[in-house]
């Protein structure tokens, strides 16, 4: 059977072109190889319904190799339709993400943080989630004293009806909107990064912060991507906001350790998001009113030496996650 | 007495003790209290929450 192969990272692109490829392409198999993205529909049940009967009507089959978990229906609903997870965490320890970085350099002298809080994020339109978050982070005051690098595509005009999702969902209630009460979003510029800002360079107050704010892509399936990835690499203690059993999965699955002498996780077993959100907000609180950066850094470093040795390991070792069939797609991605 | 239950009954069963350890009522008790003045006064009666706004 043909197979044409599609590695297209960018989301809108699938969307807009979807149509268009089932109905022209000669070849029978149609592969998308995403495993850096969560399901390209964001799991819409009755969007891949639509998918599957043209696929059917032009005898073809479709394949998509995602780094998120995702809806099982998806699979058996749809007769022509594989999805499968293409693990996002190997695939983004593997391949070059992390090209400021100097793995070569040892970072075993790292200097004491000045500062306790860091986050790099991105707000994007249709991750409203990390509105939410923002606006918790602000109204508790977490941002006083940190080293934050906010982008933004909101704007006045496009700022209307933000909304959050509750799991497991509740019929009739399934999306909440977002009263931002405390947060204006807005680009937040760190020294560093005035001159010469991008979103692949770390900037130099990160390495001057203790612990990581991450805030990750998706919050209803399983996604580690580079954002996680990011402090382990850097040596950083780190609280991941996304979905329910996140830092469960991080540390049964792939081995990292949790940072337990600075975090009680029993929030991540909490399925409903604001709930789940609100309780890692109180414990950020927590670190904040009891200790220091330089505490934090203390009392974390030999845990994040240990989950930079667990990442360096899954970054070079050949037994790497990524199972043997898909090896063909990888081509000159890994490193 | 003796009760045998299955694998899949006592995987529901150590998820549902996990939810009831959830109160949110507590929860949100210290919540408000971390969010408020020191002298607001802050009570649980029940499922509700009462702020108290000092005169």
């Amino acid at each position: 059977m043909d197979v044409k192969i599609y590695d297209e990272w960018n989301m809108g692109w699938w969307i807009r072109n979807l149509d268009i490829i089932i109905k022209t392409i000669s070849e029978n198999r149609i592969v998308f190889k995403q495993p850096q993205e969560y399901d390209f529909t964001n799991n819409n049940l009755s969007l891949y319904n639509e998918i599957n009967q043209l696929l059917v009507e032009y005898g073809k089959t479709l394949t998509i190799y995602t780094g998120a978990e995702f809806n099982k229906k998806i699979n058996s609903d749809n007769s022509n339709i594989n999805v499968e997870t293409w693990d996002g965490i190997y695939w983004f320890a593997r391949t070059n993400q992390y090209d400021h970085t100097n793995y070569d350099e040892s970072l075993d002298e790292l200097t004491p943080p000045k500062t306790l809080f860091t986050t790099l994020v991105g707000l994007k339109i249709g991750r409203d989630h990390r509105l939410y978050i923002m606006n918790e982070i602000f109204k508790f005051n977490l941002n006083i004293d940190s080293n934050f690098a906010v982008t933004t595509e909101f704007t006045e005009k496009n700022i209307n009806n933000l909304t959050i999702r509750d799991y497991p969902l509740v019929e009739g209630s399934d999306f909440t909107p977002i009263e931002l009460t405390h947060y204006e979003p807005k680009e937040m510029v760190l020294h560093s990064e005035r001159n010469k800002r991008n979103q692949t360079e770390i900037p130099l107050e990160y390495s001057e912060s203790s612990f990581d704010i991450v805030f990750e892509t998706v919050y209803d399936y399983f996604f580690a991507t580079e954002k996680t990835l990011r402090p382990i690499f850097e040596k950083k203690p780190f609280m991941v906001f996304a979905s329910p059993n996140f830092h469960k999965k991080l540390s049964e699955k792939y081995g990292f350790k949790l940072y337990d002498n600075l975090i009680d996780y029993s929030f991540d077993s909490i399925e409903n998001t604001r709930e789940r959100y609100d309780m890692q907000i109180q414990q950020l609180v927590k670190i904040r009113n009891k200790y220091t950066p330089h505490d934090v850094f203390n009392m974390s470093k030999i845990t994040s030496e240990y989950n930079y040795n667990v990442v360096m390991k899954m970054k070079t070792s050949n037994v790497d996650g990524i199972p043997p069939k898909y090896r063909e797609f990888l081509n000159e991605k890994l490193v | 007495m003796r009760v045998i239950i299955n694998e899949s009954q006592l995987k529901k069963l150590i998820v549902e003790t996990k939810k009831e350890d959830f109160n949110r009522t507590s929860f949100y008790l210290d919540y408000y209290k971390n969010l408020t003045p020191s002298n607001f006064d802050i009570a649980k009666k029940g499922d509700e929450i009462i702020i108290t706004i000092p005169q």
